[in-house]
Formats: C-alpha cells, structure tokens, sequence
C-alpha cells in the first residue's frame, strides 16, 4: 500500500509522495531564467504574457512531480524595477504537515519577478 | 459553500483601512508591519466564519511613485467545483495592495 492512488481515503502522503519545497526551488529558478533572461524591457503586454507563462510552465512542471492528491496554486508577480517599495506577506491556515510552500525571486535589470508556489495535500 | 465573493471583498477592505488607513505614507518599514497585520487579521476573520476550508492568504504592498508596471497572475491546479480564489485590490495615495484569498475544500 505504498501508492496513494489505490487509497480511498488518505490522511497523510506517503514520505515519497510528499511535496518538498526545497526540491522545487531549482525547478522554479530555471523556468525564470528561461522565460525572462531575454526580458530586457518592461512592456505591460510583454510581462502579461510572460508572467501566465510561467505560471504555467511551473504548474505543468509541478504535475510532472507526480505527487498524488495535491493541488497547487502558483502566483506570478513581474514588475519593472524602479527603486519602488514592495512587500509581500503569506499566511495559511492547513496541515502544516503535508501542505508546503516556496517564495522565489529573480531579478533581471529592468524587472524583477516573485513566484509563490502552493501545494495542498487534499485527503 | 464557499464564501460570497462580496463577502471576501469586505472583510479586506475593513481590514485594510483600519490596519492602513487610505491617508498613510507608505515607508518600507511600515508596510512590512502593515502587510503581516492585515493577512493576519483577514485569515481571522475568514476562520471566524466556520466555514470548512484550508485557506491560503497572500498581499503584496507595492509604493506607487513613478508609474512603475506591475503584474500580477495566478494560476491553479485544484477541483474548481470546490476551490475557490478571490482578488482585492486596495489603493491609497501612495502604495497600493493587491490582496489574494484561496479558500480549499478540506
């Protein structure tokens, strides 16, 4: 009964079936140096498009983790760098045991970009 | 049910102008004790509500000054029947606030 497929009911992840944000961070960090080491402008349209790219490159990514009953949330924020101020605050009410989380920032000259990435164990 | 979307859109709003204020200035440290704050009170208030859902509270502050471009997208992989997000968005004279709710079925 390792896999959580045959399950009906499942109330924790098999250790090899549980999301681990440390994995994914590499994961991240590629897909935006992919998608914006060529960005050299701000353009609204440009970063529109860009930031549901990665959104998405990063979503089908996390599928191909193969991690049974987890959903994911990815947030994409891609803003020009002007020296403007910005914060940004997280908090979660869920099973800390099996949910996780990962922030990941890159900067590239003209924008800087922070993806946050969800993942929530769904029993 | 999930929450009413009018219903999300209020309680952050109520939290914002009270933990902000729409005449505040932003300044750096300011912001980070103002961001904490508001998530912390807003996932309060959607726990107050009794309702049976894991939820996931995100704001980011951003100072307004010289019309810098923002972007901000999501995007989800979850049971849509159940699952649900919402968006806010806050403006003050100098900073602006974009505040994200996702409620998930348990």
């Amino acid at each position: 009964m390792d896999d959580a497929n045959d399950r009906n009911f499942v109330l924790r992840p098999t250790p090899g079936q549980k999301f681990r944000p440390k994995t994914v961070s590499a994961m991240i960090h590629e897909v935006l140096g992919e998608k914006l080491s060529a960005l050299t402008t701000y353009n609204v349209d440009e970063a529109d498009q860009a930031s549901k790219d990665i959104s998405k490159a990063i979503r089908e990514r996390l599928k191909n983790l193969q991690l049974p009953r987890y959903k994911y949330i990815v947030q994409t924020m891609l803003a020009e760098q002007t020296g403007n101020g910005a914060t940004t605050a997280v908090q979660c009410i869920w099973d800390e045991d099996c949910d996780g989380f990962i922030s990941q920032r890159y900067v590239n000259g003209p924008v800087w970009c922070e993806v946050l990435v969800f993942a929530i164990f769904h029993y | 049910m999930a929450l009413p979307e009018e219903d999300v859109h209020m309680i952050i709003k109520q939290v914002l102008d009270e933990v902000v204020g729409a005449n505040s200035v932003y300044t750096h440290k300011d912001s980070v004790q103002w961001n904490q704050k508001a998530v912390e009170q807003i996932t309060k208030k959607l726990v107050a509500a009794g309702k049976p859902y894991k939820y996931v509270v995100t704001s980011s502050f951003l100072q307004i000054s010289s019309g810098s471009g923002l972007n901000v997208s999501t995007i989800s992989y979850w049971n849509k029947v159940t699952d649900s997000s919402y968006m806010y968005r806050w403006e003050a004279k100098t900073m602006l606030a974009i505040v994200y709710v996702f409620a998930i079925a348990i």
